[in-house]
């Protein structure tokens, strides 16, 4: 049996003196926070006056209660009823989230005329029904009370005809005297934006158009066209690659396009359909990333060392294949294996590197191009279109309007006084402009330094169109009528531009000229609302291209080898759910715990064990780096001894009150080099300056150590034995004789599958479940009290040493046990069994005594500590650390779900509204329902497909299939207590013999 | 709750602001006078003239439970405020329909009653009498026995001024007779609203359009059959008769105005909601109507007899269960099939039909979830 920690404050695992010296130290929590996590309500005792305030406020109910009248309810009609809309029933309109950094393909759920829910397109050969967090957060920022709600002429509400008025003038002025205007942008990836602003230049030719992404990808941009001249970001197929070799490149979190590769990743080692064989996945990187973490391998390495390895591996590589290599570099780790079996896989592999340094891009290609790998695992024909800014331009930029060489700048989507390593002086230099124009949705710290606010609308109230790969169009459309005076970026720019029409009317024009005749169909209005209701629109791809490689490009960056400075490095990176920041004040991104750290509310610096052992640093001491920034540790196993990691996308200023103040901005500590904004820099001081900084973590207080919770084996091991790893599996059907009456299930019996080979732990289905549940916010200061709400978690686990620990991880929910514990002890049958399988809760039942919570061996109860959505109307119950109260935000608020009050536990429902509607409608078709016609939330949200729910009694379901499979076991079965949940057993290549030793 | 029953309509002539009305294009400002004057015109404290009906007569200008066709003193000022009083004077005087031409019969008012009427109507515009707060006898019954109840243990303990304690006993087991019963009887019907019968936005008597047209509920309520909800008509829906009908027997083209002032105005009706649930309730019309195949009197009640409809059932849950474990379901849906046991047993004749509550119809999270 495995031994599994959860953190550090429980490890080393008891008579394990290896892994004690690993550690050195045990990791404990500040006592002088004790005073923060507790309030003092548990020394309170009952005196008689409290007694006698009960008995007083009793009689005064009953009298009240005894002459109460009910509040008068109002049904207000619509005047005339739009046709598409149905009071009381949901519609769904396929639009397309693209904001530069991400792209997907997206259904809005659209309830009585308000977006309350996002699910992924499965038109989208792209996304296939995928989403990510931060896509399905997306409807609350339509919420946000930070959004402007009009325009602003220097701070001050005005209107739109004044706004135009001094905009077009000021344009005007700059375009007579010639001076340059910069209209900033992320990348865009929607053609016909380009297009207008192309005809915007054309009516002021002094703007020029530059674009900028916080996080960016320019090295890729150059490297290829060094070596292809193609400047782009190639397509990868990650589901073809049969070994994956990544260098820091966090494919499943937050490189490029996670939702596609996230879903070609888990297609590549799914083993459901019989398959014979997993891709394998081999991760150098210095900090545990969300990749790195599914890993079969998993090799430690500075940024630093990382070209120095790359070089050794292309020099083995062409030696092998009997080409001339570069000079002999010494790589930190073997790399003979492994050019070995990358040969062997010639074509069907893939080397990829999340870094930002042109040579590391450089020798990335050349890998590649040995391999053969252009044309199967990589696609340089149909290049992806996000990520297209160039730190050159940006530079370009920076440096023009320091020295004052710019009369004006239109920002849209962008905010470079906070995520820019300059930002501050920006700030300055565009206070200092005469015309500066923000298009921003929400207050940024870029709109706020701008004179002229034109607030743009949130994509939900917006057109648009994506181009996002040659031949993969989609379209956005609004949901809702702009909630306030707001004006998407695109109507502006025609309005100052003179244009008369529209920007659906534009849009339309654009698809009309550019796109319908390629389509083959007869008729553009068909067209039109075809590709509208589907919302994507499929050309043929381009043709496979095999470009020459220039290896002299290859040749000029290798001989050179800059000696790095000694000290940590510090590498930045962007966490799954905030990413650079643009969504910070969302609560249910904020919320949402990392899936390795599990930390929420917070950036930190993750510090390696054995550096924390000797350095004497602990959770929550506070390090001021370069005497610039300060953050709080948090020692992360399987961090690189010598590195630290801190997140960007934190410490916004002006953003809106759930952002401000959380975490610290780290951008000034973001380095170029060659003008390209690196990734990492070497530290110059260290500097500890406080202690006991509390960071809000879920998961330091669930352990299930030494149980058999999390079940694996080794391919080889599968191959020759399905049931490999879950041998124990049998033994528990045996034991499961009882003298106690069994449940039958005569009509569904609702059952989840969960393939832990699938489940990357990306947290998609947490913010799903949120937003479709209705699950509240808590806030920092209550996710410390171990309060948080979330009804699934993704249960992360280490094993083996502190430094180079091996993870897994295993989504929990309420497991609709059969034999429910929870069940037997509530004292008022709140909770209690279905006919059809589902544990329920009746939470007008419930009183709250929390026996369910203490008996449920899987701890997934949640209790209603306070009212954080303001279900009841008692003033002193709500507690809103997110402004979730609010009318604005409680717009999302699902209908069909109980909003929970003060005092009642809540658990996963296995989405009961969802089964309820989909059986409705099948009664009011008259026909049986079909097995995937129930979707719960998180399985609609994930990108893996990790989760497949259906009816257990229907032997043609796909998740009868999956239970029938040899790989199956219910989490802690030895407690009999028949879960509904099962889960496959995670067949890996770990445990094999190594590639790298 | 003391401040609930000792709280009143304070009304004080200092912040008032001051009335003015128009008469063709001649400016009236009014004193308080004037308008104690115009107050005591529409009572008929000062006849308008002989022979005629005070405007309060049919006007009401309080509120009443019972349903009185004429439009009230509050609608009717609600309809002329900011209006030319030369208006009210031919509303008055040539009223334009035939219900208000006969009742407005032999009315002649003149110019300076006009003027007063219509700032009389301007004033309760701008202050609508407070509705009349109920007293609240069960809460004075409730408090006063608890009064009693504690004279009596008090005497009998210790003041002993009644001499037999017969009468303690009697008062003591009277008293607490009483409070446990409104208790538990006050304590079971808590948000519930069984005979409800608010006053809505407009006049609409369900027994003239459903009961006399007999016209059928889901041509008004048409997303019953679809949807979680039956459906509020919309403003649009009416138009479709009442383009045409444009005049009531009864309530004249006060009413009926309304919908099309609504539409001209692009303010929706707000009609109150007579047949509430709790929040955690989750109620569809579309599985009850549409699936289950009722007949909405059989929750609604006979609502084609009502002019006011009025809340039938009590809603409670208990009422809701009875009826889930009585009812078989509809086993010819094909979406039964799924449950072999169940359509094999009538197949085989050995059932006739399958109650709600065999398909898990009294489970929890039916309702509640």
């Amino acid at each position: 049996m495995k031994k599994l920690w959860t953190s550090l404050a429980n490890y080393p695992p008891k008579n394990d003196p290896e892994a004690a010296k690993a550690v050195g130290t045990l990791v404990r929590r500040d006592p002088d926070w004790d005073e923060f996590l507790d309030d003092n309500t548990l020394e309170a005792t009952t005196s008689r006056r409290d007694f006698l305030k009960l008995f007083g406020f009793s009689i005064a109910t009953a009298a009240v209660a005894a002459s109460c009248e009910q509040p008068v309810r109002k049904a207000i009609p619509y005047l005339i009823r739009p046709d598409e809309i149905t009071p009381g029933k949901a519609s769904y309109y396929a639009s397309t989230f693209a904001d530069g950094a991400d792209y997907c393909s997206v259904l809005v759920k659209v309830r009585d005329g308000r977006p309350i829910k996002i699910e992924g397109n499965p038109l989208s050969a792209i996304t296939r029904g995928g989403t990510s967090a931060r896509v399905q957060a997306s409807v609350l920022n339509l919420y946000d009370e930070a959004r402007y709600k009009h325009p602003l002429i220097s701070g001050k509400q005005a209107d739109w005809e004044q706004l135009d008025k001094e905009v077009t003038a000021s344009l005007d002025a700059l375009n007579r005297a010639g001076r340059k205007v910069v209209l900033l942008t992320a990348s865009l990836v929607s053609p016909s934006s380009l297009k207008l602003i192309e005809e915007f230049q054309q009516k002021f030719p002094v703007v020029a158009h530059c674009t900028y992404d916080a996080v960016s990808y320019s090295a890729m941009l150059e490297a290829n066209q060094r070596v292809f001249g193609l400047e782009l970001i190639p397509s990868y197929r990650f589901d073809k690659a049969r070994l994956i070799v990544s260098f820091g490149a966090d494919f499943l979190g937050t490189w490029l396009s996670t939702v596609e590769f996230t879903r070609q990743y888990a297609e590549g080692r799914s083993l459901t359909e019989g398959q014979q064989s997993i891709s394998r996945h081999i991760q150098f990187e210095s900090r545990l990333s969300l990749t790195g973490s599914n890993a079969d391998e998993r090799v430690l390495l500075k940024p630093s060392q990382e070209k120095q390895t790359l070089t050794a591996l292309y020099n083995l590589l062409a030696a092998r294949l009997g080409k001339e290599p570069y000079e002999d570099v010494q790589a930190p780790v073997n790399l003979d294996m492994l050019s070995r079996v990358l040969l062997e896989n010639r074509g069907q592999s893939l080397v990829v590197s999340g870094s930002n340094e042109v040579s590391i891009q450089l020798l990335v290609n050349g890998i590649n191009a040995l391999l053969e790998n252009y044309t199967t695992t990589i696609d340089l024909a149909n290049p992806f279109l996000i990520k297209q800014g160039k730190d050159a331009d940006m530079a370009g930029f920076v440096s023009d309007l320091e020295n004052g060489n710019l009369g004006g700048v239109l920002f849209w989507d962008v905010n470079p006084v906070y995520d820019h390593p300059q930002g501050r002086m920006l700030k300055e230099a565009i206070e200092k402009l005469e015309l500066s124009v923000s298009l921003s949705e929400t207050c940024t710290e870029t709109a706020a330094a701008c004179r002229f606010v034109a607030p743009a609308s949130h994509y939900l109230e917006a057109w648009d169109d994506a181009a996002v790969r040659p031949g993969s169009f989609s379209l956005a459309q609004p949901c809702i009528r702009p909630l306030f005076n707001t004006r998407q970026p695109q109507d502006s720019l025609l309005t100052w531009a003179g244009h008369t029409a529209d920007y659906h009317g534009y849009i339309r024009q654009y698809w009309k000229e550019n796109i319908y005749p390629v389509s083959g169909k007869v008729d553009f209005d068909t067209f039109w609302n075809t590709a509208l209701r589907d919302g994507v629109f499929v050309t043929n791809p381009n043709p496979l291209l095999r470009p020459e490689f220039n290896t002299q490009a290859l040749d000029e960056v290798l001989h050179a080898h800059p000696a790095v400075e000694a000290g940590f490095e510090l590498e930045l990176y962007e966490k799954t759910a905030i990413g650079a920041g643009r969504y910070s004040n969302n609560p249910w991104l904020q919320e949402l715990p990392d899936p390795i750290t599990k930390a929420t509310w917070d950036n930190y610096l993750c510090v390696a064990p054995r550096d924390a052992a000797e350095q004497g640093w602990t959770d929550g001491d506070l390090l001021r780096i370069d005497d610039q920034i300060t953050l709080p540790v948090l020692v992360q196993p399987g961090q690189m001894p010598g590195t630290l990691s801190a997140a960007v996308g934190y410490g916004r200023v002006v953003a809106g009150r759930v952002a401000e103040g959380v975490g610290q901005n780290v951008a000034p500590l973001i380095h170029p080099d060659n003008g390209i904004r690196q990734r990492w820099n070497v530290v110059a001081s260290i500097q500890k300056v406080g202690q006991g900084y509390p960071i809000a973590r879920t998961q330091t207080h669930t352990s299930m150590e030494g149980r058999d919770i999390i079940r694996e084996a080794s391919l080889r091991e599968f191959l020759k034995n399905p049931s490999a790893g879950n041998e124990i599996q049998a033994n528990a059907e045996i034991q499961r004789a009882t003298l106690y009456q069994q449940y039958e299930y005569k009509g569904h019996h609702w059952g989840l599958a969960i393939d832990l080979n699938k489940c990357t732990g990306c947290s998609t289905c947490l913010v799903a479940c949120s937003a479709e549940n209705n699950v509240p916010v808590v806030g920092k200061e209550e996710v410390l009290r171990v309060h948080e709400m979330h009804w699934i978690r993704i249960d992360r686990y280490y094993e083996g040493s502190a430094d180079q620990p091996r993870v897994y991880r295993q989504p929990v929910l309420c497991q609709h046990c059969d034999n429910a514990p929870c069940e037997n002890v509530c004292p008022v049958a709140a909770t209690n069994h279905s006919n059809e399988g589902l544990n329920q809760m009746a939470y007008n039942r419930c009183i709250g005594t929390r026996y369910c919570n203490n008996n449920c061996p899987y701890k997934v109860r949640r209790f209603n500590w306070f009212d954080y959505t303001m279900a009841d109307s008692f003033k002193g119950n709500t507690r809103d650390p997110a402004g979730m109260t609010h009318d604005l935000k409680r717009m999302v608020l699902n209908p069909d779900v109980t909003v929970r009050s003060k005092g009642v536990i809540e658990k996963c429902s296995f989405c009961v509204q969802r089964i309820q509607e989909k059986k409705l409608e099948a009664k009011l078709e008259n026909h049986p329902l079909a097995d995937g016609e129930i979707q719960t939330a998180c399985q609609q949200a994930c990108p893996a497909r990790a989760l497949v729910f259906g009816d257990l009694n229907d032997k043609d379901s796909q998740v009868f299939r999956m239970f029938s499979d040899r790989r199956k076991y219910h989490l802690l079965e030895e407690l009999n207590t028949l879960p509904s949940i099962g889960y496959l057993t995670r067949i890996s290549h770990r445990g094999e013999k190594s590639i790298l030793s | 709750m003391f401040v609930l029953i000792s709280c009143g309509h304070v009304h004080t002539s200092e912040n008032q602001s001051p009335i003015r009305v128009h008469f063709d294009d001649t400016p009236y400002s009014m004193d308080a006078f004037q308008l104690m004057k115009a107050k005591r015109l529409f009572y008929g404290l000062i006849p308008l003239d002989l022979g005629t009906r005070a405007c309060a007569d049919c006007h009401y200008a309080s509120y009443i439970d019972t349903l009185n066709w004429n439009p009230s003193a509050f609608a009717i000022a609600g309809s002329f405020s900011g209006r030319n009083a030369e208006e009210l004077l031919q509303t008055v005087n040539a009223p334009p329909g035939k219900v208000l031409a006969e009742a407005h019969q032999g009315y002649n008012i003149s110019r300076e009653q006009a003027v007063l009427l219509q700032a009389y109507l301007e004033e309760l515009h701008q202050h609508p009498y407070p509705e009349r707060k109920r007293v609240i006898t069960r809460l004075f019954l409730f408090l006063l026995a608890n009064l009693l109840g504690l004279y009596a243990l008090l005497d009998l303990l210790w003041l002993r001024r009644i001499p037999y304690r017969a009468v303690h006993l009697a008062i003591l087991l009277g008293v607490t007779v009483y409070l446990l019963h409104t208790l538990i009887i006050e304590g079971i019907n808590i948000g519930r609203q069984q005979g409800y019968a608010p006053e809505q936005a407009l006049k609409f008597s369900h027994k003239i359009h459903s009961g006399d047209n007999k016209m059928d509920c889901q041509y008004c309520h048409n997303l019953a059959e679809q949807s979680k909800v039956a459906g509020v008509p919309e403003a649009g829906l009416c138009m479709n008769c009442h383009l045409l009908i444009v005049e009531g027997t009864r309530s004249g083209k006060f009413e009926i105005r309304k919908i099309s002032a609504a539409l001209e105005t692009q303010t929706p009706i707000a009609w109150v909601k007579v047949h509430n649930l709790p929040d955690y309730v989750f109620f569809s019309h579309a599985q009850h109507v549409g699936v289950g195949k009722l007949n909405c009197a059989e929750c609604h009640g006979p609502v084609e007899t009502m002019d006011v409809v009025k809340q039938q059932e009590s809603l409670s849950m208990g009422w809701c269960l009875n009826c889930h474990r009585t009812r078989a379901v509809d086993s010819g849906n094909a979406y039964y099939q799924h449950d072999s046991s169940f359509i094999k047993a009538i197949q085989n004749e050995r059932l006739d039909s399958v109650q709600v509550a065999a398909m898990g119809g009294t489970d929890c999270m039916k309702c509640h979830y």
